[in-house]
């Protein structure tokens, strides 16, 4: 009796995990599908589970709109606003985690409330100094946005990946004869590759996916692959086709790195919650 | 002495930069909260309080802070409970748990904005596929997001689909980090499953959940991007959030100095609500000793 009480519970529960899933995937895929429709097939009352796939949609948005310059847009805004902040990040969580320095978890701790902030509450303001300055649509006011509002996480990742690491490591490499520069170099930093990794992809995929900011500062000459979801909804109708495969665009690089390197998202994700 | 500046030194710039772009924003922010500020004025006189007096008197400010509060709490509420549901069963022997957690994980990883409009279109009133399946459920088909009963709730939805998988994440890595001992105490103890839940593992799990709580409470706080792409604050304003309306009255009216006060009472709710919430839990004493 216990037994099959067991076994209905296991099932019920496998059952109530794959509904979940089918719940979480069925957006993606139906963007997925949409993306390889012909508008005929995209507008029916009833949805067309079986079509013929067509490439019309990736077509229009890759060489008809400049959709493409957007997404390399976004790349560059996306890998140097994420290595300055691996920069930054070191510079901040590694002194800190590593030497005891009077305020040195006042000053962490005012790092990490920075998060805090709504965005809409910085930007207001800092969109008033980039129009003074002519920094309103250039590379620059994106990458220092961009910096400014992935910086707080990245330095909590890092200083969690820091504080793990025994301070005796670095004290035997200048024992050893390395200076503090090359001790950090040749012992440290190969120890906290995953938590570059993890605070890398996580500020890059943060960056690629950021429309706030990138919405207030774009214009004719610099504008993100997010911002650019917009142009496809004009007067005469809203493009849905295209739209689904832009989004696929931006969507899939990302989920696919999210895929490959799961553990380090994974770690990424949870380690300012889990361990505190 | 010497020594110790080092480190110093080395944090710097990070440091400087940070509060560059942290302290200049808010003391321009509040000074111009003072000022009839546009930048197609040629002058930008100071007029005292008036921008927060008709901040108080204004009746689309209130709403925003309604639709803010219903908006924060229904979605994270929802997304702890189904989150906490989904984890603990992931937690189980499930088979090919792996790959569900995986493809669970997906949608955290998505633009909001195609997720916005993706789901703007799924909410179709003629071609959506999520009224089909409504119709096929036997429910009439809905123009969920000009129907302003509903709009408010689409964009909680919308929101749980892309959110829950997170909260899932979380609470399973810390359900990870329990040990097994006290939950077998209490089962050898006659507890029920309700009860060791109720009793044992929530306890035990606390701290991991109020961090998720905090986390997804500051970001459902200043939802934009779904707006934007879904509802444009309408119809109407019953989607109008702060954050929403800070945009709204600065870039999109101009009116940069009564944009600066909500941005600033904005601001001033958020501090005043994360104060209350790290006195009640304590978190940073706690994870201080550790």
């Amino acid at each position: 009796m216990g037994m099959i009480k067991k076994n209905i519970g296991s099932i019920l529960q496998h059952i109530v995990i794959i509904v979940a899933t089918i719940i979480f995937i069925f957006p993606i895929y139906w963007m997925v599908a949409t993306s390889f429709k012909k508008q005929t097939d995209a507008f029916t009352i009833i949805p067309q589970w079986s079509f013929t796939a067509t490439l019309d949609n990736y077509r229009a948005i890759l060489f008809d709109s400049g959709f493409l310059q957007l997404l390399f847009n976004s790349l560059i805004v996306g890998v140097v606003s994420t290595v300055i902040v691996l920069i930054l990040g070191i510079t901040i969580a590694y002194p800190f985690a590593r030497y005891k320095l009077s305020g040195g978890k006042q000053i962490i701790t005012w790092v990490i409330t920075l998060r805090i902030i709504p965005p809409i509450v910085t930007i207001l303001p800092l969109y008033l100094l980039f129009a003074n300055l002519g920094l309103v649509d250039t590379f620059l006011a994106f990458i220092l946005m961009h910096v400014f509002f992935n910086l707080p996480l990245a330095t909590l990742l890092l200083y969690g990946f820091f504080k793990d690491i025994p301070g005796e490591l670095e004290e035997s490499a200048l024992v050893d004869g390395c200076n503090r520069f090359t001790a950090f170099f040749r012992v440290i930093f190969p120890i906290i590759r995953p938590g570059l990794v993890s605070a890398g992809l996580l500020s890059f995929i943060f960056s690629w996916n950021e429309f706030l900011f990138a919405n207030i500062l774009s214009g004719p000459n610099v504008k993100t692959a997010p911002v650019g979801l917009n142009e496809f909804s004009t007067p005469v109708g809203i493009l849905w086709g295209q739209i689904a495969a832009a989004g696929v665009l931006i969507v899939i690089p990302v989920a696919i790195i999210a895929i490959i390197v799961q553990r380090h998202m994974i770690r990424g994700l949870t380690m300012g919650a889990v361990k505190g | 002495m010497k020594k110790r500046m080092g480190p110093y030194l080395v944090t710097a710039p990070a440091l400087v930069f940070l509060a560059l772009m942290a302290l200049y924003p808010l003391i321009f922010l509040l000074k111009i909260s003072f000022q009839d500020y546009s930048p197609i004025n040629f002058e930008n006189p100071y007029v005292g309080f008036d921008n927060y007096a008709t901040l108080l008197a204004d009746s689309s400010f209130w709403n925003s802070i309604k639709v803010t509060a219903i908006f924060v709490v229904s979605a994270v509420s929802i997304e702890l409970v189904l989150g906490l549901a989904l984890a603990l069963i992931l937690n189980q022997k499930i088979k090919a748990g792996k790959m569900f957690q995986t493809l669970i994980m997906l949608p955290i990883f998505m633009a909001p904005t195609v997720v916005g409009l993706m789901f703007r279109f799924m909410m179709n009133e003629q071609y959506g596929v999520i009224n089909y399946f409504a119709e096929v459920l036997g429910f009439d088909r809905t123009a969920w997001l000009s129907d302003p009963t509903l709009a408010l709730p689409a964009l909680i939805i919308t929101d749980i689909w892309q959110w829950t998988p997170f909260m899932i994440i979380i609470l399973l890595a810390g359900l990870q980090g329990i040990s097994d001992e006290p939950l077998e105490a209490a089962q050898i103890d006659g507890a029920t499953k309700w009860q060791a839940l109720r009793y044992v593992t929530i306890p035990m799990l606390s701290q991991v959940i109020i961090i998720a709580v905090l986390l997804r409470t500051i970001d459902a706080f200043r939802l934009y991007d779904s707006i934007f792409m879904m509802t444009q604050g309408g119809p109407v304003n019953v989607t109008s959030t702060l954050s929403w309306i800070v945009f709204d009255k600065g870039f999109r009216f101009l009116d940069f100095g009564y944009g600066a006060a909500i941005a600033v009472v904005m601001l001033i709710i958020v501090l005043i609500l994360l104060t209350l919430f790290l006195k009640r839990f304590s978190l940073f004493e706690e994870s201080g000793e550790k």
